[in-house]
């Protein structure tokens, strides 16, 4: 294998893929990116066995051929070199000569029969949606997302497509975030899947703001093509719980209160909350909502935010993580909070379909 | 040998039968040599479950090349590791995303557990949890040559496929050597039984440099770097001292029958039946039960890579005789 690649076109290939590679593989090839030189392009894959991501870039191909090669050293070695023009030059026993301006490398490889095979998605459906709408989708809730191993069906998000309509849910037994798409596709075609956090996270940093992404959903694989990168992943077996169960159905107070204004009063107050001390007390008064924390081996704060409400006073405590994270990912200028009383969890609504169920801790 | 090659052909038959009733278990305890028992075994029930060939296993379709090479990605190979040689929790998480995913061959997904016995405590309180309730066409082998130190309650969710219950025994001239430090009067008191810590440590310690000069010699002309070549060495010098505690405690297993009045014939070290009589004599049934619970102690202790003098000097200093 031979080519010639500018800085710029590898470097993006292996900041795209270099990330599913694992730390600790399982085996030594897994810490390589498969190189694939063929017409007038270089693919690049890396997989972890759970994830796979495989991207395209640009290059001079004077010989074709196949290789792999250490992925985290390749992308310390591209990033250090002086010019744009870089020549690679792979050999039978899979070592590779890098030449860039005056700097040389020789990096030993594996060989490419090592790597495992490209996960193929025979049958299954096929959806198309803007990058940018599942992106905002995944941003509303993969945060929710459980890591409790213990519960491993929650360390994921839940894709369905049923009813005209693409919902993403996650959930960690606590909170939940919900989000939903209006979109059409026939009936036969519905269809549902626990996405892998580690996928979701990747797939954020493939999403960009143009353009669609191809959504293919198998019986054991769902597969994210955008472009050129193709990222597939392994699912999450299991039935996801009924989460439509813990949404409440009414409730009696709809409280209207500015984002960003919130939030960023319950970033000062959550300053006093410690790992001892660590919710955050909401008070509803009359067209005012007092936000407070006490930590008895710190001190206290509290900040008052207007609001529109003129129900009877109501002191309700959250974790103050929680409760900020869907602030911080929603776009929206006003949010409204539902509640019912200090024990029933408490809903966040905005004018996009977001659902956000937070369960109360308990006022001392 | 042939004996041990029948043995696994028909833990085999028996897992070809239960595969093609539609009653294979979620988990096979698989008591054996591991090296020479457990691993084929885990190969041929592997192959068997993952090969697409005609004729199962046909040893030579892909899935089937993978699974000799292990590097199938439906499949976790789990060994001790580290200094300690045991199974940590991180491995156990691993093993926990392979089974709660789907699969990439659409089959089966398997773990085996080398050395099923070497998993820690809060490594094996998750792994029960993994154990309890995995999803279907999940299949767990515990490879094991010491089933009793494992959790009973990890015990009881598994099949046990026994391939042979004769452990390995300590090599010559070790054998020897350590049966006549445990055959030599004990002085009375505390000063006697350290001083025959002392000749243990000393025998463990003549075990590792022979180790050693072995493996120095083997790794000569080899392109070896010196990490591999020492944990080469440390993992053969554990391996055998295992096997040094469980002659230990195959001989207070001995002083504790004799109590109860077995014959010589039925001890495991006939030939020092005498020594075993003198120094049963000096002790009593309570005590010598407790020595052996002392002596299984010694191998934990071991496991939890505290230092060689250590262990010995307070199991000496705590037994009874």
């Amino acid at each position: 294998m031979k080519i010639v690649i500018s800085k710029d076109a590898v470097m993006s290939g292996l900041q795209m893929v270099h990330g599913v590679v694992n730390v600790r593989p399982t085996l030594p090839v897994l810490s390589n990116v498969l190189f694939q030189a063929q017409d007038e392009k270089l693919w690049m894959t890396t997989t972890d066995l759970e994830v796979t991501m495989r991207c395209a870039v640009e290059a001079k191909i004077s010989k074709g051929g196949a290789t792999t090669l250490p992925a985290r050293r390749l992308l310390s070695i591209i990033r250090e070199l002086p010019a744009d023009n870089i020549e690679i030059e792979v050999d039978e026993k899979n070592s590779a000569s890098i030449s860039c301006g005056a700097s040389f490398f020789k990096i030993l490889g594996l060989p490419e029969d090592e790597f495992p095979a490209i996960p193929k998605y025979d049958g299954g459906t096929t959806f198309t949606v803007d990058q940018k709408v599942l992106k905002e989708m995944l941003q509303k809730t993969f945060y929710a997302a459980s890591n409790d191993e213990t519960r491993f069906i929650l360390n994921g998000t839940y894709v369905s497509f049923k009813g005209n309509k693409m919902t993403l849910v996650a959930t960690d037994g606590r909170r939940l975030a919900l989000t939903e798409h209006e979109m059409e596709f026939p009936k036969e075609s519905e269809s549902e899947a626990i996405i892998p956090t580690k996928a979701v996270n990747e797939l954020l940093r493939v999403l960009k703001d143009e353009g669609t992404v191809k959504i293919h959903m198998t019986k054991n694989q769902a597969g994210f093509e955008v472009n050129d990168v193709l990222l597939i992943t392994k699912l999450i077996e299991g039935t996801y719980p009924n989460f439509k169960q813990v949404i409440p159905g009414q409730c009696e107070h709809r409280i209207p209160i500015e984002r960003e204004a919130f939030l960023a009063a319950l970033k000062r107050v959550a300053l006093l909350t410690s790992d001892k001390a660590s919710s955050i007390k909401l008070t509803f008064g009359k067209n005012k909502l007092k936000i407070s924390a006490q930590s008895p081996d710190i001190g206290e704060a509290h900040e008052t935010v207007p609001i529109k409400y003129m129900g009877k006073e109501m002191v309700v405590a959250f974790n103050p993580d929680y409760i900020m994270e869907p602030l911080r990912n929603l776009m929206t200028d006003e949010i409204f909070v539902e509640m019912t009383d200090e024990l029933s969890p408490g809903v966040i609504k905005c004018d996009v379909p977001f659902i956000y169920v937070l369960m109360p801790m308990r006022v001392g | 040998m042939v004996a041990q090659e029948s043995r696994l052909t028909r833990a085999l038959t028996a897992f070809d039968e239960a595969l093609q009733a539609g009653r294979v278990a979620q988990a096979y305890l698989v008591v054996g040599n591991i090296r020479d028992e457990g691993l084929p075994f885990a190969e041929g029930v592997l192959s068997r479950l993952l090969c697409e060939g005609m004729i199962k296993p046909c040893g030579d379709c892909p899935p089937c090349r993978k699974v000799r090479n292990r590097t199938h990605s439906d499949v976790a190979w789990i060994e001790p590791e580290k200094k300690s040689r045991t199974v940590g929790i991180e491995r156990i998480r691993d093993l926990q995303r392979l089974v709660y995913q789907t699969t990439l061959g659409g089959t089966w997904k398997a773990v085996v557990l080398v050395g099923a016995d070497r998993v820690g405590e809060e490594a094996s309180n998750a792994f029960l949890k993994t154990l309890e309730e995995p999803p279907p066409r999940s299949l767990f082998l515990l490879l094991t040559d010491n089933p009793q130190a494992m959790m009973p309650t990890i015990l009881s969710r598994c099949q046990r496929m026994v391939l042979s219950t004769e452990q390995e025994s300590l090599p010559e001239p070790w054998q020897t050597q350590l049966l006549d430090i445990l055959s030599l009067p004990v002085e009375s008191g505390l000063v006697g039984r350290l001083s025959r810590g002392i000749l243990i440590g000393q025998l463990l310690d003549q075990m590792k440099k022979s180790v050693k000069e072995q493996e120095d010699d083997r790794a000569e002309g080899e392109d070896i770097e010196e990490d591999t070549l020492n944990a080469r060495i440390e993992s053969r010098y554990r391996g055998l001292r295992s096997m040094a505690v469980r002659a230990i405690l195959f001989w207070y297993r001995d002083i504790l029958l004799f109590l109860c009045g077995t014959e010589a014939s039925r001890l495991r070290y006939p030939g020092q039946a005498e020594a075993i009589a003198a120094l049963a004599r000096g002790v009593e049934y309570r005590y010598a039960l407790r020595n052996i619970q002392i002596i299984e102690g010694m191998q934990r202790q071991f496991d939890r890579n505290l230092t060689q003098d250590t262990v010995i000097q307070v199991t000496m200093n705590t037994l009874a005789c």
